[in-house]
């Protein structure tokens, strides 16, 4: 999987013609491989996202996803920094509006309800479920169309930190169980490390890539808040200058 | 719920009681009594001449209706999407919005003769722009958030616009199909007394130069609970209906 974005900018619609968002950004992401993209807030992250799901079109570089056997186009799976679930729409309705409508599909989504946990809820309406639920709720929407690339942008941000953490874990056991790759973007460090295979830093605007760290605690060690407590110390400590934010 | 009903129809029998009241004041066959336009709507049901007129009219009321739904809503949409179409159509919307009914009933007459297909457009071109106004700013209120969505998600044009698009514009749906169908009825009146032989509006003008209060007054009662039959059982189930996800 290969990404490529040479320069992104945006028209402010000010006297400066274009600002800068991004910059010569150089990805490969591995089959099956958690990536988490860590980088001050407002530095980009989302623009990115959005090419890579091919919702911007306007930018200089390359985009390739693999898809899987069997399909045409690569398929994304997008889950938003807000849960964007249809309110007028009930929570199997949400997950089923994504996929082609089969008796099979119909049966996927149901499993996969049953799954995360969400069956008690599922002819609800999303306003009437807490926050923690309705992003659970887009988690399962992602998941359920089989995604070759996952993308999430900050899905837990303004949860509180009990519910972000059982989200979390609730998210390693999903991907555990339907492994697919994924880039998350977020700018907690706890939570980049983990969650990810590998963390890749992110530059302040134009964003670009000033570093590219494996995170080698075992899977199974990731729920043990002291393993991710040393890790992210000793990251800051050998590499402060990632985390100058100016 | 149960205890407001009772207050409209509460409400209602005083009005039919102080109409009563100025009748046997009045004592005049120009104001009857709601007795006799009851007796008269009584025999005018047996003889079936009001059902017959009121079917003609409700088919034109439908007919007007769907056609101006349907029109307004696509333009109103493709106004609200693309700025360069609403630039280019905006003073047409601004010219027909302006024309008073009358004078587009007569001139579509006098273009195309007193017919049925005549008359029903001249109703729907009466309605289309305030329904593509109203759809226009339905449009673009649209949630951007939920259109990325759709489109990272691939949902194709069907999909998006049933389980996206149009939930979005349901309100706007609602609030233009219920101002609209109050003004085609009005209108449907006019251009049936002014060039068809039957329905409502004919049979009003008819009374009206035979001078028979009782029959106007009969013929108006039936058709407003008619439409109020249709405003509860169609357009209030309707909008319960859509709008039960709120919480």
């Amino acid at each position: 999987m290969e990404i490529k974005i040479h320069a992104k900018s945006f028209s402010t619609g000010g006297l400066s013609s274009e600002q800068p968002v991004l910059e010569n950004i150089d990805l490969q992401l591995r089959p099956g491989e958690f990536v988490v993209l860590f980088g001050p807030s407002g530095c980009g992250k989302t623009t990115l996202l959005n090419i890579i799901a091919g919702l911007d079109a306007f930018y200089e570089g390359d985009v390739r996803l693999p898809s899987a056997e069997g399909r045409v186009d690569p398929v994304t799976g997008y889950v938003f920094q807000t849960p964007r679930l249809l309110p007028w729409r009930t929570v199997r309705e949400n997950i089923q509006l994504v996929l082609d409508g089969d008796e099979n599909d119909l049966e996927m989504a149901d499993a996969l309800i049953e799954d995360m946990r969400l069956a008690e809820f599922a002819n609800s309406y999303p306003n009437r479920l807490s926050v923690g639920m309705r992003r659970r709720v887009a988690l399962a929407r992602a998941f359920i169309v089989a995604p070759d690339l996952l993308l999430m942008d900050e899905p837990f941000i303004s949860l509180d930190d009990p519910t972000a953490r059982r989200l979390r874990m609730l998210l390693l056991d999903v991907w555990k169980r339907r492994r697919t790759t994924v880039l998350f973007v977020t700018h907690d460090l706890r939570e980049a490390v983990m969650l990810a295979d590998r963390i890749v830093f992110l530059s302040t605007r134009p964003a670009t890539v000033i570093a590219d760290i494996a995170v080698d605690i075992p899977r199974d060690e990731r729920h043990d808040d002291s393993r991710i407590e040393d890790f992210r110390s000793m990251l800051i400590m050998k590499n402060g200058f990632l985390f100058a934010d100016p | 719920m149960r205890s407001s009903l009772g207050i409209q129809i509460g409400s209602f029998l005083a009005l039919l009681a102080l109409w009563h009241l100025a009748a046997v004041l009045a004592k005049s066959s120009l104001l009857p009594n709601p007795v006799m336009v009851i007796e008269v709507i009584g025999e005018a049901i047996a003889s079936g001449e009001l059902p017959y007129h009121l079917a003609i009219t409700l088919m034109r009321v439908l007919a007007s209706f769907i056609l101006a739904m349907v029109i307004g809503t696509a333009i109103g949409i493709a106004m609200g999407w693309s700025r360069s179409f609403n630039r280019l159509f905006d003073p047409w919307l601004v010219f027909f919005l302006n024309i008073p009914a009358l004078v587009l009933i007569i001139l579509i007459y006098v273009w195309f003769g007193l017919i049925e297909i005549a008359a029903v457009s001249a109703v729907a071109l009466n309605k289309i722009p305030n329904v593509a106004v109203t759809l226009r700013e339905g449009t673009r209120a649209l949630d951007k958030d939920y259109q990325e969505m759709a489109r990272s998600f691939r949902l194709g044009f069907a999909k998006t616009m049933v389980h996206v698009i149009l939930p979005q514009l349901y309100p706007y749906l609602a609030a233009t199909a219920r101002s609209g169908l109050a003004l085609i009825w009005k209108i449907v009146l006019v251009v049936e007394l002014l060039g068809r032989g039957n329905g409502m509006g004919f049979q009003l003008h008819l009374f009206f130069q035979l001078f028979d209060i009782t029959n106007i007054l009969a013929y108006s009662l039936s058709f407003i609970i008619v439409m109020q039959a249709i405003e509860l059982v169609l357009f209030q189930p309707a909008e319960r209906r859509i709008s039960r996800w709120r919480r």
